[in-house]
């Protein structure tokens, strides 16, 4: 039984994990429809940046807010140099993003090598703390890390649901041609958008290069984490990526601790299953796609 | 078929045929045979592409599938499968692939655009993955090796030069598979299918069936491609239809252009000539971003691919205009 529920509390820090890799993904595509394959890029990128800065200054903070920071330009460029250029065509933009992906991943091993990198944890979040009832220690970073995805949640949702900004992005959402009759500047909407989906990727590689580590190869494992969880959950739902990850996470860790041979697939079955019977996710609304 | 195609794969067929005569070894079994393989694979996913307009990731995977399907029916090295007489291995293999196609789009019979890409590249890293963990079929990671091509009579198909002609004469029967397809009752329907969905069904068609089939059929041409690669490399592994090939061969269908089957193969040329002289050009480590640089400069400045930018040159330019419309016998309203 403790074992069932250390596998669980695993599983939820992995979904926590997913989560905010997945959560830039989603806002992405729910406002600009844009899939951006290259969203795993981001992701290592601010790893590895957030790594250089922190053994610079020697501060885990300035790493992760530099890591955020520099993935968040990266996504303001793609969106300013490609997306920006070829609204119309989904398919085209996904494969510039596809291509994107490939050079950059390429890049990166030419400057950061095929290392493996990990961020040395605050001393804060250091050890592990006793849990109540179990009797079990747990890594505290693990646990800090569902609190952060759900502090993610919460605030992605203040932010769309309680502020002017978030109102501008859902109406934009719902009908870009009226908002921009209306005289709101579209194009700096999407701007930020992309920042914003950028920040979360690249603080997504922060948390995975603390928690865990990065190497080349896991832009593609978070991209493709990215994509299974927002499909189970519906594109552009930030609630259907909370369920999408905790299904993936989860699924993920019993796969592991309990079918170790096949563990791997089981998180694509259950895709390919809620793709069957709801094409648009479990939460995505059925006018996309 | 419509004149400009007879005479485009009359064309190509003279070429091939007479390419042994003129090029070296190095390039019949390095690079001719290799454009040929990655055409037919890559042809599968173009097609359907161009006939339903949906992009699937898992062309690769149904090669594969042919791949591992002829491994096991032939004599290989972890003494996997049951060996069979050769007819019954090759139809069989191809028929699997059939077969995995028509799953894969019963799977993704009601995607479309984006969400066809992702669900066809997530099925194809499972089945992966699958692969690289069961031992019992498919030998986990080391895969099957030790897979020649067969011996018809007195003629080795594993000699070069043997096994070069052997990939012309698919090559040229997919090709002519899929420009006779275009215009049958069948093809149209594709077509439509890619057009308006809801209009096709409402004139008594059923969408999803069309998809299914349709998926069914370019899978029987990825199932070619994939015993040809498993003979060529005389192996078949999880490595071997992995994500790299994956976007190998939706690069190569791309950069063609999807607009005539023909494209699937000149994108394999660009490609593989790419891939054997990029250290001339560049830091051999740096292959990924010179094609990735392709790639995207290809989808930025002509959607269409090469053969798109070849079709606007053609109008453009008058004389050549004018010789193609006398090749072609077309006659133009002034």
């Amino acid at each position: 039984m403790t074992l069932f529920f250390i596998v669980t509390l695993n599983g939820l820090s992995l979904a926590a994990l997913y989560f905010i890799a997945a959560s830039g993904f989603s806002l992405v595509f729910g406002v600009m429809r844009v899939v951006n394959m290259a969203h795993g890029s981001l992701i290592l990128l601010g790893a590895y940046v957030a790594f250089d800065i922190a053994e610079w200054s020697g501060s885990w903070v300035f790493g992760a807010l530099a890591g955020s920071l520099a993935a968040a330009l990266a996504g303001v460029l793609l969106q300013v140099l490609f997306f920006n250029r070829m609204a119309g065509s989904k398919d085209q933009q996904t494969l510039v993003s596809i291509a994107v992906s490939i050079i950059a991943a390429d890049l990166m091993i030419a400057h950061w090598g095929g290392l493996t990198y990990q961020l040395n944890l605050p001393s804060l979040l250091e050890g592990s703390i006793g849990l109540p009832l179990l009797g079990v220690n747990y890594a505290k970073i693990r646990i800090v890390l569902i609190v952060a995805a759900i502090a993610v949640g919460v605030g992605l949702w203040l932010l769309m649901a309680k502020t002017n900004l978030g109102r501008l992005i859902r109406a934009g959402v719902d009908d870009q041609e009226m908002l921009h009759a209306l005289g709101f500047n579209v194009k700096r909407l999407f701007i930020a958008v992309f920042a914003l989906g950028g920040a979360l990727a690249g603080f997504a590689g922060v948390v995975a290069a603390t928690a865990l580590s990065v190497a080349p190869g896991t832009d593609v494992q978070f991209l493709l984490a990215a994509l299974i969880v927002v499909i189970v959950g519906g594109m552009g739902s930030i609630g259907g990526a909370a369920i999408g990850a905790i299904l993936v996470g989860l699924s993920e860790q019993y796969g592991l601790v309990y079918a170790p041979t096949y563990g791997v697939v089981f998180t694509f079955i259950i895709m390919i299953g809620v793709l069957g019977l709801r094409p648009q996710g479990l939460f995505g609304r059925g006018d996309v796609g | 078929m419509s004149r400009a195609d007879i005479i485009l794969l009359a064309s190509v067929a003279l070429l091939l045929f007479l390419l042994p005569a003129i090029s070296s070894e190095f390039f019949i079994s390095q690079i001719a045979t290799r454009v040929l393989i990655l055409g037919i694979i890559a042809l599968s996913l173009a097609f359907l592409a161009q006939e339903i307009g949906i992009i699937s990731l898992a062309q690769v995977m149904i090669a594969g599938i042919a791949g591992y399907a002829i491994a096991l029916m032939s004599d290989n090295s972890a003494g996997l499968g049951v060996e069979m007489p050769l007819v019954v291995a090759v139809v069989g293999a191809i028929l699997a692939a059939g077969l995995a196609g028509i799953l894969m789009g019963i799977i993704s019979q009601r995607s479309t655009g984006i969400y066809a890409i992702m669900i066809t590249l997530a099925t194809s890293v499972a089945f992966t993955l699958f692969a690289r963990q069961n031992y019992q079929i498919f030998n986990g990671f080391d895969g099957l090796a030790g897979i020649t091509a067969p011996t018809l009579g007195s003629i080795q198909l594993s000699e070069t030069y043997h096994f070069y002609f052997l990939c012309v004469i698919s090559s040229l029967a997919v090709l002519m598979f899929t420009l006779y397809l275009r215009k049958t009752p069948l093809g149209l329907a594709l077509q439509a299918l890619r057009d308006d969905r809801q209009r096709l069904a409402a004139l008594g068609f059923r969408p999803q069936r069309t998809v299914v089939v349709a998926f069914g059929l370019v899978g029987l041409i990825a199932g070619v491609g994939g015993i040809l690669l498993t003979w060529f490399n005389t192996r078949i592994a999880p490595t071997s239809i992995g994500l790299d090939v994956t976007l190998d061969v939706l690069i190569v269908a791309i950069i063609g252009g999807i607009g005539h089957p023909i494209g699937a193969f000149i994108g394999a040329l660009v490609f593989v000539l790419l891939e054997t002289f990029a250290s001339d050009l560049i830091d051999r480590d740096r292959f990924n971003t010179l094609i990735g640089a392709v790639f995207l400069i290809v989808i930025l400045l002509s959607p269409g691919g090469l053969i798109g930018f070849g079709r606007r040159a053609v109008e453009r330019i008058p004389l050549l205009q004018t010789i193609v419309d006398f090749i072609t016998r077309t006659k133009r309203e002034e």
